[in-house]
């Protein structure tokens, strides 16, 4: 029933809370007897207790490993000849090698470091740092489970998809929507009012002389398209964030500047600024 | 739970699925952002870590440069100087050893325990792009004022959040390891048989995951204190004292863990002989573990030092690495000398580590009052120059699994020499220094050390950066594709040699034997 890690956890727990009791009775001022062997297995309820620091540790190492080793018995270690009966296997499952690519990890890591960002410099990186690492999560849960199915990984992708597809098409179609607008609105806002006649009239034009190109030509590759699409969407991207950063032109009608200038500060604030004064540590 | 609903024929498809070892692995970068391959995600830890060594060691010079003459050279300006000597003590041990040994581990060890990958594959490649997010990160919080010492809120607060980034990552890393150890080894693998780097890297393994969860506790802490202006936990200048645990001994030595069994796995095999009392050797290991168990000094306590348990703690340090010497001299006595590169490796790092514990147990002596001064940086900078030139080691030794081919053996003996006496320069020094009672371990005005010995600390460090610079020279055969790589360079005697050079995706390209002895090649040479 207990497998080799569990027995190891048990036996590393049972060690802790003898290297406890012992410790915490050879400590300490008081003199050795039933009160110091008391007081180490109460947890210090009767008795004494000696070093309450030395203590405190072997007995959370003890606790921790306890923990562990029920944990691990739970799961019979993950023993592959316990998973093979539970699934009425006759033979062992294969550890299956991960073979496809998968960019949930990298995409979680940034994720995470936006919301560490959002934790040193202002609550909307962390804002999209959470949303980033709920969206990392379920994407992962489903693709672990997905994998796990069948053996057959075309099988187990196309249930991926099933699951996925209608979340992540229409979720994927609307970001780009809301990023081509919102690109192709700070363009137009930024150019003097010619450029932007030209530019509204250009893009549209581009796009579906290029859509026209890939509807005419189905011997066009995949990478060619997807190469026209980076560049327009890194074109677009760059675009709007240089505009951005130039900011609006002039507008003839005039605007309520006084408003917006306040938000924008309050936004540009940081949530808790210290300037504490520092001293040496020692 | 699918897979307890797998119906029968999913179970048929999955006997006649293509086998992992054919299948097309993923190529240009979706294998390098993608990949959930060990080998992959060690070599990106390897060549990371190794980036970041090189300007940590630059870093340790500047400072040795500056105490040359504290009084006149200024390389660090008063205000920032704090900050900066956290960054290297810090950067030394979290962004530049453990990660280095982590890589490694991550590309060896499943191979040794004849697993097809390491366990939870995508967490571990999460490891590694959360520690190499959090630890670019955690530069940047220095670069905004940030850090102990630092002066803007925000900064100390990207540093306090990045750094339990960083700290998160190598637990998840370090459960990857442990996992595949205790649940991934092939068919008559017991953890009695287990090859010794494996079990050392398990036993190191579950030390992290024990003891950095209190780290991450504390800088969770320390972060709602400063949010709140410092008012309970001093904030900003407690910050240093903090952690400062987890760069001392006895905590520091749970990196060199991992050496231990480096050390036996290479001599045995340069030795071509089997380690006498294996089960000896695995205690030693597993004593190593109990006697690095830093997070008792996790306390605002300075004499938590000289508590009955640190002191034991620390005379007992010294003990593995001796056991694991004896048991190393018995090898050769009884064995063939070969001069290997690895053997080089191996032994240089052993005597580093003999020199870290050695010290260490010394300065664990109230009488000599060691403790909270430079000494302690002494016991550091030998320890993990040990476990720096044991991860190179590592490299070169299993070259041809890690890269595409073997290293440049001949640049490859050279470079431990030079590490160990980089290692020795720099860290001897510093203990001299803390015999004396000149300087204390994180003086504001870094003044640290006997100036004149500085001389020789600056010395170190050009000779530590030459070091790793012709490390990285003997590894550039590894990045050159090659036909030609042999499985098994060294007559090696663990599952890992069995595997093809460069090993592919899923790692063996047969069925593995079912292992019988803790040297499985050896049983199958004499069988044949």
């Amino acid at each position: 029933m207990f497998k080799t890690g569990s027995r190891f956890l048990f036996g590393l727990s049972a060690f802790g809370f003898v290297a406890a009791i012992v410790y915490a009775a050879a400590t300490g001022d008081n003199a050795l007897g039933m009160d110091s062997i008391l007081g180490p297995i109460t947890g210090g309820y009767k008795g004494y207790v000696g070093d309450h620091m030395g203590y405190s540790v072997l007995v959370g190492l003890s606790a921790a490993a306890l923990f562990g080793g029920i944990f691990l018995s739970a799961l019979r270690d993950a023993d592959p000849e316990a998973s093979a009966q539970v699934l009425g296997l006759e033979t062992v499952p294969e550890v299956p090698a991960p073979v496809r690519a998968n960019y949930w990890p990298v995409i979680g890591a940034f994720s995470l470091g936006a919301v560490v960002l959002g934790l040193g410099i202002g609550s909307t990186m962390f804002f999209l740092g959470c949303v980033g690492l709920a969206v990392t999560g379920i994407e992962w849960a489903v693709r672990a489970w997905a994998d796990r199915a069948t053996g057959d990984p075309e099988v187990n992708q196309s249930i991926r998809d099933r699951f996925l597809g209608p979340v992540e098409v229409p979720g994927l179609a609307a970001l780009g929507v809301a990023g081509l607008v919102l690109a192709v609105s700070r363009i137009l806002l930024a150019l003097p009012k010619e450029g932007s006649y030209v530019v509204f009239g250009l893009v549209p034009a581009i796009i579906l002389v290029l859509a026209y190109l890939v509807v005419s030509r189905p011997q066009l590759s995949q990478s060619a398209i997807a190469g026209m699409l980076l560049i327009g969407a890194v074109a677009l991207l760059g675009g709007g964030v240089a505009a951005a950063i130039a900011g609006e032109r002039e507008h003839e009608g005039g605007h309520d500047t006084e408003h917006e200038t306040e938000h924008e500060t309050e936004e540009g604030l940081v949530p808790i600024s210290i300037d504490i004064p520092i001293q040496a540590a020692n | 739970m699918a897979v307890t609903e797998t119906p029968p024929e999913t179970v048929a498809a999955a006997g006649s699925a293509t086998p992992a070892a054919t299948r097309p692995a993923p190529t240009g970068l979706a294998a390098v952002l993608g990949s959930g391959d060990h080998k992959v995600i060690g070599r990106l830890y390897i060549v990371t870590s190794l980036l970041f060594g090189l300007a940590t060691v630059v870093l340790g010079g500047l400072f040795a440069f500056e105490s040359v003459d504290a009084a006149t050279l200024e390389v660090f300006s008063s205000g920032s100087v704090l900050q900066s000597f956290s960054l290297f003590r810090l950067a030394t041990v979290f962004l530049v050893a453990i990660p280095l040994v982590i890589g490694v581990a991550m590309a060896v060890v499943p191979l040794q325990v004849g697993a097809p990958a390491v366990a939870f594959p995508r967490a571990a490649a999460a490891s590694y792009w959360a520690w190499l997010v959090g630890s670019l990160l955690f530069i940047a919080s220095y670069l905004m004022d940030g850090g102990p010492g630092g002066t803007s809120g925000s900064g100390v607060n990207l540093w306090i959040a990045s750094f339990g980034m960083v700290l998160v990552a190598i637990l998840l890393a370090s459960l990857c390891l442990a996992t595949t150890v205790f649940a991934l080894r092939t068919s008559g693998l017991s953890l009695a048989r287990t090859p010794l780097f494996s079990w050392s890297v398990a036993v190191a393994a579950v030390l992290w995951l024990f003891t950095l969860p209190v780290l991450v506790a504390t800088l969770v802490v320390s972060y709602v204190d400063h949010r709140h202006a410092g008012g309970v936990l001093g904030g900003n200048a407690a910050l240093a004292p903090r952690v400062g645990w987890a760069l001392r001994n006895p905590q520091v030595y749970v990196v060199a863990i991992p050496l231990l069994g480096f050390f036996a796995d290479v001599l045995a095999t340069t030795a071509k002989a089997r380690l006498a009392l294996p089960g000896a050797a695995r205690a030693a290991i597993g004593g190593a573990g109990v006697v690095s168990f830093g997070a008792v000094l996790a306390t605002n306590d300075a004499s938590a030092v000289e508590t009955p348990l640190v002191i034991a703690m620390g005379l007992a340090a010294v003990l593995p690495a001796l056991l694991i010497a004896g048991l190393i001299g018995d090898l050769f006595r009884r064995g063939s000398f070969r001069l290997t590169t690895g053997a080089v490796y191996a032994v240089s790092s052993l005597l580093l580590v003999l020199v870290a514990t050695g010290a260490g147990a010394l300065g664990s002596i109230p009488a000599l009052e060691t403790a909270g001064t430079i000494y302690d940086i002494g016991v550091a900078h030998a320890t993990l120059v040990a476990a720096v030139i044991a991860a190179l080691g590592g490299v070169h030794w299993w070259a041809t699994k890690i890269g595409r081919q073997g290293a440049n053996e001949s640049l490859g003996k050279l470079v431990p020499l030079v590490l160990l006496i980089g290692g020795l320069l720099v860290s001897a020094p510093h203990l001299v220094s803390g015999i004396a009672g000149e300087g204390i371990e994180t003086s504001p005005d870094w003044t640290g050390g006997i100036e004149g010995l500085n001389y020789v600390v600056v010395a170190g460090s050009v000779v530590l950066l030459l070091g790793l610079l012709l490390a990285a020279a003997s590894f550039l055969p590894l990045f050159k594709a090659s036909d030609q790589s042999p499985r098994d360079p060294w007559e090696g005697q663990t599952l890992e040699w069995l595997s093809p050079s460069p090993p592919p995706i899923g790692n063996f390209d047969a069925d593995l034997p079912t292992v019988t002895s803790a040297e499985p090649l050896v049983d199958l040479r004499e069988e044949n």
